[in-house]
């Protein structure tokens, strides 16, 4: 583990920040923070995740609000700032005319290392990220994952504190997906680099991030962690049963215990909970043993992000 | 290098205080020498001028009263026409790295370095790193100058110092105003047409358009200058017309300003170039925000 510090200051600290394109408003007014550890971006297409990824680099002025990123106002310490973040844009981007070696080494050079250190970093980077053998070679000629490998490495030459990934998986194969997954993961919790990932692919979010910012047409709709997010209530238990008639019966008992009950998604499965305190196992067990009923299946209830996306969206969250 | 595991590790060295538009400088410096014909008309450039030099050396072990018997040559030829290697000899230099060095030089080495960003859609990546439009411009423009500096002022300034070391005394006189005139005109020349050129080069975003396009720039200013100055009766007008611009204004800084009637005035010629410049600076910033910063 890095000795990194997860500084006291929050990453990231938005204020009433509005972006706009000419006449239409891609931000309105966002108000939220974030401490550190690893943000999930979520939002359907055009709801804004790379309005706010680039408005934090600076690369878009916004019309009003305040950024904070690492404690520093984005207005004052925008050049000092952006050598402490790396960026992994959506679109691809490479220096064209060199090697990719060569590019990311230049790269790390503008971010304020040494050229020979940024020479032995772009080197360690493509290591890294699985381009040793292809690192001499121009970007123009990688494939697709390589290419998006190869913007990973251009984010991390230069060792940011804080890593900015759009899209990180956008048209990969399905190995090479879970290998760039992988290698976020690493850097993340190996080395203590905070994480703020946009996407529209919830399985990328669920597997790199512990907090998710859900955005929807410019607005914040919920900032949440994403433990809390995928909970159905804290302590609520999903228990799966024989058929749908025993479901039935114990839901019917339940209620009448005082437990809060749900319908499943499948038809023999009932979700219990209790207003005040967590579910226990025995006590479901001795309300089915005095039912008769077999249990085949007791876990804690939780519904995938997918399911919250939808709710948060549909106004339920 | 020896050999490295694959893992990320952090960089724990010192950090470098460069200016962001130094490595940028750098690099475009680099791809110039890179290019086959861009080193070629590098090599041309510092080609002739050391081999004016080795001529005036070999010259001056000869003859070494050459400078007199050069003079006499020209009472001689009674054109009355003084032959010396003066000022006016230098004028006659910097047209030779005029046209045939730092133009060529200037088209093969910026008709790419903005184009090329744009298609690889690089400005992203240096946008989001502490380098600003106006680093990034600064770096590639300061690179391109730099590089036609060295293969069109170099050579003629280490001719003029030649030429003032090996001189009788006296000479100085009569070339004083020499290395104003190469710097000036060259300077003034080299950064309209690396501000000209990455301006098309962010319009056309192409190689092959950019070159098209400033050979019909080149050759249509001559038939519209003709034409507008015709119409008005105001030679003035020329000064649109490329090579005659270039031209006055060498000739301007050098000492010689084009007095005939139907030439533009020096002056005119000079504000011409640098209203091109300011024009396609501005453009050129426009272009590259545009590019990467919104969108």
């Amino acid at each position: 583990m890095s000795d990194s510090p997860r500084e006291s200051v929050p990453v990231l600290e938005l204020e009433g920040l509005v972006v706009r394109y000419g006449r239409f408003t891609a931000l309105q007014g966002l108000d939220a923070r974030f401490q550190g550890g690893s943000l999930g971006l979520l939002g359907p297409n055009g709801a804004g995740k790379s309005s706010l990824l680039r408005a934090i680099l600076g690369l878009i002025r916004p019309a009003r609000g305040s950024i904070r990123v690492l404690g520093r106002d984005l207005r004052r310490g925008g050049a000092a700032l952006r050598r402490r973040v790396g960026y992994m844009p959506e679109r691809d981007s490479w220096i064209g005319g060199v090697s990719g070696v060569a590019g990311l080494a230049h790269l790390a050079e503008i971010s304020g290392l040494r050229r020979d250190d940024a020479m032995i970093r772009a080197h360690d980077v493509l290591h890294f990220t699985g381009l040793a053998e292809e690192r001499y070679r121009p970007v123009a000629t990688y494939s697709v994952g390589m290419r998006q490998r190869y913007k990973l490495a251009a984010a991390l030459v230069h060792d940011p504190d804080v890593l900015f990934l759009d899209e990180p998986t956008n048209g990969m194969d399905p190995r090479g997906r879970v290998r760039m997954l992988e290698l976020v993961d690493r850097v993340r919790r190996e080395h203590g680099i905070h994480l703020i990932v946009a996407s529209h692919l919830l399985p990328d979010v669920e597997r790199l991030c512990d907090e998710v910012w859900v955005l929807d047409a410019g607005r914040l709709r919920m900032a949440d962690t994403l433990e809390r997010l995928t909970a159905e209530a804290r302590g609520a238990k999903r228990v799966r049963l024989p058929a749908a008639a025993a479901a039935r019966a114990l839901a019917e008992a339940a209620g009448r215990e005082g437990f809060e009950v749900q319908e499943g998604e499948r038809a023999a499965e009932v979700i219990l909970s209790r207003p005040d305190r967590e579910v226990e196992a025995r006590e479901v067990f001795r309300l089915a043993r005095r039912l008769g009923l077999e249990v085949h299946g007791l876990k804690p209830a939780a519904r995938s992000l997918e399911q919250a996306f939808v709710e948060v969206l549909e106004g339920d969250g | 290098m020896a050999f490295r595991a694959p893992d990320y590790s952090r960089f724990a060295g010192p950090r470098s205080r460069a200016p962001a538009w130094w490595p940028i400088w750098r690099m475009t410096f680099r791809r110039g020498w890179n290019s086959v014909w861009v080193k070629r008309f590098t090599l041309l450039g510092l080609a002739i001028g050391l081999g004016t030099t080795v001529l005036l050396y070999g010259v001056q072990q000869v003859l070494p009263e050459w400078r007199e018997l050069l003079e006499a040559a020209g009472e001689g030829s009674g054109q009355g026409e003084v032959l010396r290697f003066d000022a006016g000899a230098y004028l006659v230099l910097l047209r030779l790295f005029l046209y045939p060095v730092l133009l060529p030089l200037a088209v093969l080495l910026g008709y790419d370095l903005i184009a090329g960003d744009l298609r690889s859609n690089a400005l992203e990546s240096y946008f989001c790193r502490p380098v600003t439009p106006w680093t990034y411009v600064l770096g590639r423009t300061g690179a391109l100058l730099s590089y036609l500096m060295l293969a069109t002022l170099a050579p003629l300034l280490w001719i003029w110092i030649f030429d003032l070391s090996t001189a009788p005394e006296g000479h100085f006189e009569t070339i004083r105003r020499v290395p104003f005139g190469l710097s000036a005109s060259l300077l003034l020349t080299g950064v309209t047409l690396s501000l000209l050129i990455q301006a098309l080069t962010t319009l056309t975003r192409s190689g092959t358009w950019t070159a098209l396009a400033l050979a019909g720039l080149f050759l249509g200013s001559e038939f519209f200058a003709n034409m507008f100055a015709s119409i008005n009766q105001e030679p003035d007008f020329r000064i649109l017309a490329f090579f005659e611009n270039l031209d006055a204004v060498a000739n301007g800084f050098m000492g010689f300003p084009d007095e005939t009637a139907g030439r533009p005035g020096f002056e005119a010629c000079v504000a011409f170039q640098a209203g091109v410049s300011l024009l396609s600076l501005a453009y050129l910033l426009r272009r590259v925000k545009r590019s990467a910063l919104v969108g």
